[in-house]
């Protein structure tokens, strides 16, 4: 009995040894101010998602000018014209005899903060009629900073709720085939290779196909949702079958059977948490599937429709390589799906290494 | 008596846990005759795994040798370079270790396993070493070698794993053989086989033993000498006979009192 | 009145399958055993592992369903219990399993160990002071400091982790306990004194013990009665003292010899049992296998 004031499980170790890993950490924060900004996205954006200004279409970030006549003054942008050149290609002329200033907790668009709190105040925004595009507009004219944070919204948390439902499903489905072995093991599992067994991007495209198509944007996300989940739970749930298999075989799981305890209470308590550590670095590299199977389905205009956000959709617009070329901007959501599915992974790969030892080369 | 092969000297070993210093062994002297069998005897936590581990040098690192000698064949091995020390391993002192799974590879053969061993050590070509590694698993009373080379460890009961383990111990021909409790895992019936084995094995190849047990009655029926430990001490250590028939320390009465009834 | 009677129970294990027409092959883990325990005389299961003991015990607690056969706890069947009747049966009897390392799940603190034994007894444990009662009594009758229940099962020794789950399988208070190798992993000192505290908490909770060992030597001081197994039949039973002075059958003599003078006994062959073989009273009380 030595160790008396030691009772850290394994878990809190584990935990430990993420915290030192620095590539890790900065992944761990740039999610959470991605995911941060995702839940104040009303607030942090100058515009909403759907403000449109036809005259503006595929304007270029605006520059901000820090300098009028080589002095240091407030932040402003200065106003623009859209005029045509010989070729009647669009081009946007700055009048330097208007000036706008960027205000700090300017007034725009009313909404309500976390959905509660009635109010107007944007974190940046311009006097009027002035426009800020800091990272320019897109074929509408919309602000690509603001429809990021908006489209961030729905991309990243389609990978959180994803993950959520289709692990449920993977975890119960999983432990019970592989707790009750026999019948239910083969039924279960010949069901996750059917699912398993279709090419991953048709089928998501067949079960779309079965969805209405006159549902409303909110009905698509959680059609979307679902049908990410239907896809993603089978393989999850092969491989904790497996560790089941030989976790039922553990003297501890006989000697609860033989106390009488009932088998959900097994499943959950006995046989499920030894299963956590792979199951954590499994969601975590596993979201960015989901990630991108939103995008996917959104590119191809399957998903979240227009003028709702997602990074997806955003990207149809780059579907044409002369656009691409007029108007490179309207690449910046690639940018973060990238951002988002490296910070996952990194972070997914880290946390095996910290959970796992023995899965650690030397 | 014979000259002897492997001596400990006041052999010390600590561990420092955060500011604790706690000792592990405490001044162990044990001698090995040649051609003998060794028994140290002692429950769990008394140092005696510790011992066999330090005379290889295989402590793990938070165990630190303060103090003492290890001599085997006139040169201490504590002392000499590592590069020899990696030959006295391999190829004068073999370790047996409790769990023969834990201690083969699960994906490679038994005769593929062995046969590492004949390459790093030997110079025989490969004709050679496939007839060496069936004459091996054949020493060791193994009845069918060609299938047992041939068969993954986990396709071996326990007796014959362990059978196998001491082929790959006895391959390269070592002077002396450190075995770790090598049969607490076993049926009485297979304890008694591979004691019986041991002995048969000592005679034919001139082998020295050490054998690490917590069964005195086991050790009492083979070992010539027997060196009893208690929380890192030798408390008493003679001629078997003498130990078992006449015991000094109230702590071997109590391990005997297990044998006797 | 017997305590637990088991009569030709038989349970095969398919090692191949079945294929068109063809037979699968199966292991007999158990064949056609019987026995019976009766209150207070605590009775071995001897033999080599793969001899079908564990299977056999496992049996018992209803872990494993027998092929056939018939299992009677004090007289009543135990094979359609339901309901009320079932958790009875569950209580009355308990299994000490043999690897405490392995035993005991290395995520829960001890008091949860004890606390998830109480599941048959909900409502009689309901409150948490009743449950600290019970769990004190426990640790107290087993030799453990109450000072314990916080820590997770790493922080113990074998004999310690041995120790809980003793502790764990009287929660219940079972008229059975069914020691599966419970001290086989021990060294020696410590399985004396389990065995020393076994036989304590024996008179102090009126238990029988069914004690499962590949090592006669091991379970000699505390059983009453030995039955030794071989592949999946009993082959000898009789009373200790009379199997070790008089053992009869072939197999018992090698275990003795194995387990005494760590001697093996050299055979020319394997030990043959005849399918038709049936335990016979050669002596008074004393059954041997025969043709």
């Amino acid at each position: 009995m030595i160790n008396n004031n030691r009772h850290h499980s394994q878990f809190q170790l584990a935990l430990q040894r993420f915290r030192g890993n620095k590539t890790a950490m900065a992944c761990v924060f740039i999610l959470g101010f991605l995911y941060f900004s995702a839940v104040f996205a009303e607030f942090l954006s100058p515009y909403s998602y759907k403000d449109e200004q036809r005259q503006y279409s595929y304007c270029p970030p605006t520059p901000v000018h820090f300098f009028d006549q080589g002095r240091l003054t407030w932040p402003y942008v200065y106003g623009l014209q859209l005029s045509f050149n010989e070729f009647y290609k669009r081009e946007y002329v700055t009048d330097v005899n208007t000036k706008y200033r960027v205000k700090l907790f300017a007034s725009g668009e009313s909404y309500k903060l976390l959905g509660l709190i009635p109010t107007r105040v944007h974190l940046l925004g311009v006097e009027s009629p002035g426009r800020i595009y800091l990272l320019g507009a897109d074929s509408r004219g919309r602000d690509i900073f603001s429809r990021l944070i908006f489209g961030g919204r729905v991309s990243l948390s389609i990978g959180l709720i994803g993950v959520l439902i289709s692990f449920t499903i993977g975890l119960l489905i999983g432990g019970a085939a592989g707790y009750y072995g026999g019948r239910v093991d083969n039924y279960l599992m010949r069901l996750c290779e059917m699912v398993i067994m279709f090419p991953g991007f048709y089928l998501l495209l067949a079960l779309r196909s079965a969805v209405p198509d006159d549902f409303n944007s909110v009905q698509v996300y959680f059609a979307i949702i679902l049908i990410l989940s239907f896809i993603g739970w089978a393989s999850l749930a092969r491989i904790i079958r497996g560790m089941c298999l030989s976790l039922r075989e553990r003297e501890y799981v006989l000697a609860a059977k033989s106390l009488g305890v009932n088998d959900f209470h097994i499943i959950t308590q006995h046989i499920l948490p030894h299963t956590l550590s792979y199951s954590i670095f499994a969601v975590m590299l596993s979201i960015p599937g989901y990630i991108l199977g939103e995008s996917a389905l959104s590119l191809i205009g399957l998903g979240i429709q227009d003028p709702f956000a997602s990074w997806g959709n955003m990207l149809s617009d780059a579907m044409s390589i002369v656009r691409i070329k007029f108007a490179p901007w309207i690449l910046w959501p690639a940018f973060f799906i990238f951002l988002t599915v490296i910070c996952f992974n990194i972070i997914g790969n880290v946390l095996r290494d910290c959970l796992d030892p023995n899965l650690k080369g030397n | 008596m014979n000259e002897t092969l492997l001596t400990i000297k006041d052999l010390s070993v600590t561990v420092h846990d955060g500011s604790e210093k706690k000792i592990l062994l405490n001044r162990i002297c044990l001698d090995v005759p040649s051609l003998s069998i060794v028994g140290l005897v002692g429950g769990s936590g008394s140092g005696k795994t510790t011992t066999g581990l330090a005379v290889l040098k295989l402590l793990s690192p938070a165990l630190k040798i303060d103090d003492g000698e290890i001599i085997f064949q006139n040169e201490n091995l504590l002392k000499i370079a590592l590069s020899k020390l990696q030959q006295i391993r391999g190829k004068a002192i073999s370790m047996i270790f409790q769990e023969p799974l834990q201690a083969f590879n699960p994906v490679f053969t038994i005769g593929y396993q062995i046969e590492e061993v004949l390459v790093m050590h030997t110079t025989l070509n490969t004709k050679q070493r496939k007839e060496k590694i069936l004459s091996l698993l054949d020493k060791v009373g193994i009845k069918d070698p060609k299938r047992v080379a041939g068969n993954y460890p986990h396709q071996l009961s326990g007796g014959m794993r362990q059978r196998a383990m001491i082929a790959q111990a006895i391959a390269v021909d070592p002077r002396l053989i450190i075995a770790d409790e090598p049969t607490s895992n076993l049926d009485v019936t297979l304890q008694a086989r591979i004691m019986e084995l041991f002995l048969q094995l000592r005679d034919e190849l001139k082998l020295t033993l050490l054998l690490i047990t917590h069964d005195l009655g086991m050790v009492s029926h083979i070992s010539d000498r027997v060196a009893v430990m208690n929380q890192g001490q030798i408390v008493e250590q003679g001629i078997t006979k003498e130990v078992i028939e006449n015991p000094q320390q109230e702590y071997t009465k109590k391990l005997l009192g297990n044998i006797k009834f | 009145m017997i305590l637990l009677e088991l009569k030709n129970i038989k349970k095969y294990f398919p090692i191949k399958r079945k294929s068109w027409g063809g037979q699968g092959a199966f292991v007999k883990a158990v064949d056609q055993v019987s026995l019976s325990i009766y209150p207070g005389e605590n009775v071995s299961l001897v033999g080599e592992s793969g001899c079908g003991k564990t299977t056999l015990a496992r049996i018992m607690i209803k872990l494993i369903q027998q092929d056939s056969g018939s299992i009677k706890l004090e007289g009543q069947e135990v094979a359609n219990l339901k309901g009320s009747k079932f958790r009875k049966f569950r209580k009355d009897i308990q299994m000490v399993f043999q690897d405490p390392f392995n035993s005991l799940d290395p995520r829960f603190t001890v008091f949860h160990i004890l606390k998830e034994a109480m599941t048959l007894e909900k409502v009689r444990y309901r409150h948490f002071r009743d449950q600290e009662q019970r769990i004190k009594e426990l640790l107290a009758a087993v030799d453990l400091p109450v000072n314990i229940l916080n820590r997770y099962p790493h922080e113990f020794s074998g004999g310690e982790r041995q120790r809980i789950a003793i502790a764990r399988a009287l929660v219940l208070n079972p008229k059975l306990l069914i020691l599966d190798e419970a001290v086989s992993s021990l060294d020696v000192l410590i399985q004396d004194q389990i065995l020393k505290l076994l036989q304590e908490l024996q008179d102090k909770f009126q238990l029988t013990y069914l004690f499962i060992s590949h090592n006669l030597k091991v379970v000699r001081r505390v059983s009453h009665k030995i039955a030794v197994m071989y592949k999946g039949k009993i082959v000898e039973m009789a009373a200790t003292q009379e199997i070790f002075q008089n053992p009869l059958h072939p197999y018992t003599k090698e275990l003795l010899s194995a387990a005494i003078e760590y001697k093996s006994v050299r055979r020319s062959e394997d030990i043959n049992i005849h399918p038709n073989a049936q335990l016979v009273e050669k002596e008074k009380g004393h059954f041997v296998l025969d043709v």
